[in-house]
This record gives structure tokens, sequence and C-alpha cells, in this order.
């Protein structure tokens, strides 16, 4: 017996936003598309960036979860699970991706340069043609889809169990699962950005690059999941049950992942910036002119020091779902200014922004929340069978009952 | 005298049957008992003269000058700053257990933080032996630091050597005043156990007048949060600007981006490493096992096989990004200095490092071997080697192959950078030997704490208010304490 269902009302008008950002980012997608469409598959590249890191960095929260236990995965573990069954649509939309990033279509040129003959067998991309060419590319794409999705499936097909019944040893299953997981996730997504995002400026190397990406992804995923649990879950006093350290857990991993991305994007730019190589710097440089220096500066105190400084002292603030919510969706927004910054510098050497580039994040983010909204439907909120979960569970009282 | 008896091994943060009055004369008894066991004296005598290596290292070093070593060019950094980094790194994770694992509410960190801390402090003593001995000119050590004075001379304040100066100052400041602060409690347990009138007055200026009041806890535990507070960083920064020492250069392997957090669980791994090097013997010889249980060792293995599959992790990647870089020099430090063992002379290190570090750990997967002491020890010396290895990869193999095939040249150190080095290895242990006779090894005050979390604590103390009312009682009963 699991009574906490998410509850329906929420879910409806969460599908109908969902619906309406989708269509309205069509709309100013199909714009993009008509008055600069040399540029639209840039802001599809950022704006997919953000909502596979929200897939993929739930997957990574989850093997965080069940090998740490912490308290903050417990209240939105049935999202993180929601969110990591949506990987194969996430598949489904790299395929335009793929195509318009690997070939000139229609007079577009290919997002990934290194497939155009002029630059890959110029300089010193021609020494790195053995990895990056279109085959290679394909067969790796495929490869981190398939690893991701058989780790999402697993955590959902013995996940799924701590809902319904107690069993020691799907725990400890999934505790291995969450080590060993980690472990593949972590690899497979530095190849993955080293493609997708690393690949864009193909002479320019930072061996950061995975650790950087697996970290920001989380943040993105942790942000995006607090901000629906307080609009789904926000005024449900039934999930009071549990400590209300959980609540204050979800801050701090929040807070620590904020830091960490401080962390890794300074020591990347120090490095970097100390040695001053042509092949390194350029990628900076490509970052401080033409208006781009003003985005590279605001990312200290938007992307870091206000967040930072708000959770280190909102201990209240941290109690409270909804006012976490509210920096939570402030991450949300400069996640996106830090991701069109990866991207978008490389192509436009003076700063501008298109139609395109709200539509696209708008399209995609509809799409996945509408989907994601379907796999939430009459599940249960709480693992109550989790024997690491604590509190007062109804359903853990009658477990307890019955083993007397 | 409750006489220590041998304990069975148990898998929960305490063994059964403790009280407060137990693990009080279980943990000082060690201090305060007046035999002196031949092994404890037999192994500091060992020690003691294994660090007069480092002193005739030293004379040396001081007589003839640094050109004793083994050091040249293009080799000019070698023993030297290997040792120190490999020091460095193994104090962190005396921090790490002490701050961030408080910070994150982790409760086994209680009977190891003590001796962990005076790893941290022993370690990073050894470690600034090597900078000091370097300079060549002890007379200007204080060079190092912004002085004003009459020359108009300051540091570089762009290198980042001089943060470390900076850096390892703090570290050693927070993590002197962590472990002092934890220590008071107890010192005043000790004071009030003592039976003779030295060790009371000694004891007694130490605990600098704690009466375990209400209120001294209260500032106590506000004291030692903030101090958590200020160390965790540390953690992070200290190895972060000796990664910096390396990154900055522009050095084949050594300019890449991943060295700060590589180098940062490079030396939390060592660091539980050598945790675990210190902790088993400790905890059999002085029958701890009830005390430092399974599952301690338990989950510094984890830590240490999750911060090593980070380490292996950043080989991997500087192996990848050696080739992906595309640059020639980077590509042959890679795949012909580190890997080929035709080519180079010091491809056998690179090898003999995945060994130490990548294939040794791979048996803590299994709960059996996490859970035997004896194999986790091998393990962690492996470990402790592996560590010292990555740091002479890092270093040698880089220097002696860079940009210019003309400037070439190789290494090999001298005798005396061996006296140096083993004469460290002998000080630590030395320090180590002499601190868990004469200082708790395991926090008193803390183990009291969780003998009441955990339900053992005597009713009588209990019923009377909170728990941490109780274990302030308990120091107040005694006769002394009634002012």
């Amino acid at each position: 017996m699991n009574p906490l269902v998410y509850p329906d009302n929420k879910l409806n008008r969460l599908q109908s936003i969902a619906l309406i950002m989708a269509v309205v980012g069509l709309v100013l997608f199909v714009i993009g598309f008509i008055t600069s469409p040399g540029s639209v598959w840039q802001s599809y590249l950022y704006a997919y960036l953000f909502w596979l890191g929200v897939t993929a960095g739930s997957i990574g929260l989850l093997l965080l979860h069940h090998m740490v236990s912490g308290g903050w995965g417990f209240l939105i573990r049935g999202q993180l699970e929601a969110a990591s069954r949506l990987l194969p649509w996430m598949a489904v939309l790299f395929v335009p991706l793929a195509i318009f990033g690997l070939f000139n279509i229609a007079g577009m040129n290919a997002l990934y340069p290194w497939t155009d003959p002029e630059v890959a067998h110029h300089g010193v991309v021609q020494k790195k043609l053995g990895y990056l060419n279109i085959p290679f590319f394909l067969i790796r794409a495929a490869l981190y889809f398939i690893i991701w999705g058989v780790i999402a499936m697993l955590l959902n097909r013995w996940g799924r169990t701590q809902y319904d019944r107690s069993d020691p040893e799907v725990t400890n299953r999934l505790n291995h699962l969450g080590s060993f997981g980690m472990v593949l996730m972590v690899i497979t997504m530095t190849f993955a950005m080293v493609d997708w995002v690393m690949s864009l400026e193909p002479e320019w190397f930072s061996s950061i690059i995975g650790l950087l990406f697996s970290a920001t992804h989380t943040l993105s995923a942790m942000a995006t999941m607090l901000a629906l649990f307080a609009y789904i879950n926000g005024d449900l006093p039934e999930l009071l049950v549990v400590p209300r350290r959980y609540f204050r857990d979800q801050g701090n991993l929040l807070l620590a992942l904020v830091m960490l991305w401080a962390y890794l994007s300074f020591s990347q730019l120090l490095i970097i910036y100390s040695a001053n190589i042509a092949e390194e710097a350029l990628w900076y440089v490509h970052r401080e002119r033409g208006g781009w220096g003003f985005i590279s500066l605001s990312l200290i105190p938007l992307h870091f020091a206000l967040p930072f400084l708000v959770l280190l002292v909102g201990s209240g603030l941290k109690q409270n779902p909804r006012r976490l919510a509210g920096v939570a969706l402030f991450i949300v927004v400069m996640r996106h200014v830090d991701l069109f910054w990866w991207v978008a510098p490389t192509f436009r050497h003076h700063l501008y922004v298109t139609f395109a580039d709200f539509g696209a994040p708008l399209l995609i983010g509809g799409i996945w929340l509408y989907l994601w909204v379907g796999q939430l439907r009459g599940r249960a909120i709480l693992p109550v069978y989790d024997p690491r979960l604590e509190g007062h569970l109804p359903a853990q009282e009658v477990e307890v009952v019955s083993h007397v | 005298m409750v006489q220590p008896q041998r304990t069975d091994e148990t898998f929960e943060m305490i063994g059964p049957g403790h009280n407060y009055e137990s693990v009080t004369e279980k943990i000082s008894s060690v201090v305060l008992s007046r035999r002196i066991s031949v092994l404890w004296l037999a192994l500091v005598l060992v020690f003691a003269h294994i660090a007069g290596l480092f002193g005739l290292g030293a004379v040396m070093t001081l007589f003839w000058g640094v050109g004793t070593w083994g050091n040249n060019i293009p080799v000019g950094w070698a023993f030297g700053i290997i040792n120190f980094v490999w020091w460095i790194g193994i104090g962190h994770a005396g921090t790490l257990i002490s701050a961030i694992l408080l910070l994150l509410h982790q409760n086994w960190r209680t009977s190891i933080n003590r001796f962990a801390e005076a790893m941290t402090l022993f370690a990073v003593f050894c470690a600034a032996q090597y900078p000091l001995f370097h300079i060549g000119r002890h007379m200007y050590a204080y060079w190092m630091f912004p002085v004003p004075n009459s020359m108009g001379l300051w540091p570089q304040f762009k290198s980042p050597l001089i943060w470390d100066v900076f850096a390892i100052n703090t570290y050693l400041l927070v993590s002197a005043l962590f472990w002092f602060v934890g220590l008071i409690p107890d010192l005043a347990t000790l004071r009030d156990r003592a039976r003779t009138k030295p060790a009371k007055i000694i004891y007694g200026m130490l605990a600098m007048g704690w009466r375990g009041s209400a209120l001294h806890w209260r500032r106590y535990t506000a004291l030692y949060l903030l101090l958590a507070g200020l160390s965790t960083p540390l953690v992070l920064s200290v190895h972060t600007i000796v990664s910096f020492d390396f990154a900055f250069g522009n050095v084949p392997g050594w300019h890449t981006t991943i060295f700060p957090p590589y180098f940062v669980a490079g030396a939390v791994f060592a660091g539980f490493a050598m945790v675990l090097i210190l902790a088993i013997p400790l905890r059999a010889a002085f029958h701890l096992r009830d005390v430092i249980t399974m599952k301690h060792l338990e989950n510094c293995a984890k830590v240490m096989l999750a911060t090593g599959m980070i380490v292996v992790y950043g080989y991997i990647m500087e192996v990848f990004f050696g080739w992906y870089s595309g640059s020639e020099y980077e590509r042959y430090m890679t795949f012909v200095t580190r890997m080929n063992l035709n080519e180079s002379p010091y491809a056998w290190s690179w090898y003999a490092l995945l060994i130490c570090n990548g294939l040794a750990i791979q048996p803590l997967w299994f709960k059996k071997v996490r859970t035997n002491p004896l194999a986790l020890f091998v393990i962690s010396l492996f470990v402790s080697v592996g560590m010292w290895l990555e740091r002479f990869v890092i270093i040698v193999t880089s220097l002696t192959r860079d940009f210019l095939p003309a400037a070439w040249g190789n290494y090999s150190p001298t005798w005396v950078d061996w006296a140096l080095y083993i004469g460290t290895i002998g000080l630590f242990f030395t320090l180590f030997l002499l601190f868990i006779r004469l200082l708790p090894a395991i926090s008193i005050a803390e183990m009291r704490e969780l003998v009441a979390h955990h339900g053992h604590g005597t009713a009588s103390f209990t019923e009377h208010g909170t728990e941490e009312m109780a274990d302030a009682r308990l120091v107040e009963e005694h006769p002394t304490n009634k002012f």
C-alpha cells in the first residue's frame, strides 16, 4: 500500500504549461529559422545540452543517491527516475543534431567544423582525424546512449520495487549499480562532451571537460528537479513525515554543486590563462571579444557568487521548498547562459541573440516536460520500502508489525 | 584499572557494552599507563634512528650545499618536490576526515579523526623540510614572506610557488588549531585522571581551565564547527595550488587542466592509505578493535576506492588528451617518454604506477577484501608507493624530455636524496609513536557522545538532561571540577 502519489491537478497544469512552452518555442524557432537560418542549430545544440544534462544528470544523481544515500535524494527520487526514463527521447532529439551537425544541408554549414575537408586537413586538426570522423562520431554517440539507457533501465527496474515491497537484495544491488554505474557514466559523459562540445573548436582541448560537464549536468538536473518539486509537491503536508533535514540536504547539495562548477571552471581558466598557448587561449579570446566578455564576467557573480551566498547563509531558505525553488530557477536560467556561452561564441564573433536562441530551449524543454509529466502520472512519491528512508511512514509500520 | 582485553571484530561504530566510564578508561589508559611496552620502545628507537638519516642528509646539505642532491639541469626539481607533494598529500586525509566528514554528519569519523589530524600535522611538518633545505641560502628563508624590507624586495606574487607558501602555512595553522581545540576536553580528562604531579600540571596547563560546563561546551561546539568550515576549503586549496606548481609550467605532461581535481583526489587517496597503515597496527597493538571497528576500516577503504578511481580517470584523461591535443610534444611525452620501455629510461615507473594505483585497488570492490585488515594494509602500502611514483613520473619524465632534444638529460637521486626521504619517514613515525603515548589517539569526548547516541550510556546520566549535558556532567563530577 502506497497512497501518496503525484497530484493529478498539478500534473495537468504542468502539462498545459509544457504544451504552451513547446508551441511558443516552435514558433520562435521557425522565426529564427527564417531570419537567420545559419545559426538555428547552434541554438538547438545549447538547448539540447541543457535538457540532455537534466536527463543524464538525473541518472547521475540517482547513482550517487544509491551509492551514498544522502537525505537529498528521497523526496525527488521519483522525479529523477521519471527523467531518466526520457533517455530514449533524448536519443531521438539527438538525430537532428547529428544530421545538421555533421552534414551541409540546404546551404547550411555543418555545425562541427572538422567535417569540412578544408579545416580537417589543416594544421593540428589533421592529427586528430582518427577520432574526429563522422562514422566514429556516430558509433560513439550510439554507444553513449546504449550505456546510459542500460543504466537508466536498471535503475528503474530495480528502483521500482522499493515503492512496492521490501527487498534487501534489491537495495544491495542498487548500491552496487551506484558505484559501477558512476564510473561508466563519468567516462562516457567525458567523451560525449569532447565530441559534442569540445570538437566545435577542434584545435582546442581541456582535459577537465569531463569532470566539469559531469558536475554541471548534475547541477542542471538538481536545480530543475527542485524547481519542479516545489511546484508539484510544495503544498503537500503529507510529505512532512520525512525528517526536516531532507529538505535542508537538498539545498546543501545544490550549494555544493554550484561550488564545484565554480572550482572546476576557474581552474580551467587559470591554467589556460597562465600558459597562454595559442591553441588553448584562443578559446577564451573568443569569449572575451565582441561583447562576450560581458557575459563571461557576469557568470562569476550570477552563476557563482549570488547563488553561493544565498544558499550559504539562507538556512531558513533551504527548509522551505518554494523559496529554494526560486534559487533553483535562477540557477536553471544561469545554466542556459553558461551553455550558450560554451557554444555560441565559437560561431558568433560578436554577441547577438536570435529568436531561435529563445525558441530552442522552450521547444525542447516543452517537449521534455510534457513527456516527463506523463512519466509521473499515478506514481508514488516516496520509495517507502527503501530501508534507508527515515520518518513516520505508514507502509513501513505495517512492515514492522508483520515481521513481529 | 581496566586491563585491555582481546576484543572481537564488530561492524558497528563501537563495540557492544561500552559506557562513558569504559571508553574513558580504555582510551586514557593508553596514555596514563606507567608501563612502557617493549614493542613501543623498540619501534621508537628504530624509527628515531631512521629519522637520524634525515639529520645526516640535512647536515650534508647545509655543509656542502644542494649540490649533494641529484638535481641537475634539466631536472632542477626532483626528490625535494616529489617528497614534498607526497607528504602534503598524505596530510589531506586528516583534514578531510575531521572537517568535511563533520560537516557531512558522518559519525564514523569520531574514532579516527584525532590521530588522522595528528598525521596531517606530522606530514605537513615533514613536507615543509624539503623547500626549507632546497632554498640553499637558509638565512634568506624569510624572503618567501612579503616582509617589507629596505631592499624593496617582494616575492613574485604571480607564482604558484609563493601561493604554496601561503596555502601551506594557513593549512598548518588551521589544522593545528583544529587539532588542539578538539583536544581540550580530553586534556582536561587526562588532567583529572593523571596520577603524578608533573602530568597533572602539564595536562592542566594545556587544558586551559576546561571545566566542562554547559557554557564551555556551547562555545566549544561553535568554535569546532567554525574551524571545520575554515578547514574545508583548505583541503581543496592546498593541493589545487600544488597542482598549479606544475600546470602553470608550460612543460609537456604538466600543463593540463585536469590537474587540480586530479591532485586533490590523489591527495585524499594517499592520505586514506596512510590512515589505514596507521590504524590497522594501532588497533591491534592497543586492543582498540571495538573502537576503531571494521566499519571504520571498510569506510576508509571505500573512500580509498572512490578517490583511487578518480585518479585512474586522471590517468585515462592524461593519455587521451596527450593524444587529442595533437601537439607533438604532448604525444611524445605520453607515448614515448612515459610508455615506451625501449626508448625511455623511466617508462618502468609509469607501469609500476598503474599497477600500484590502478590494479592494486581493484580488489576493494569486494566486501571480503574491505573487511580484511591484512589485505587493506597491503593495498595501502601499494597505494603509498604508487602515489610517490605518480609524483616521480610527473616530475622526472617531464623534465628529462622537454621541447628541445639538445636540452634532454637524465636524473638519478644521490644517497643524500634517499637519506632525506627515508629520514622523514622515520621522523613521521617517531612523532606518531610519541603522540599515541602522550595524547589520547582517539577523542574521548566524542566517543562518549557516540556512546550516548548509541544508547549504551548509563541511565543515571541521561535521565537528568540532554545527552550533551550528561557528557558534561561526567567531567564535572570530578572533585577538581567543582569550581
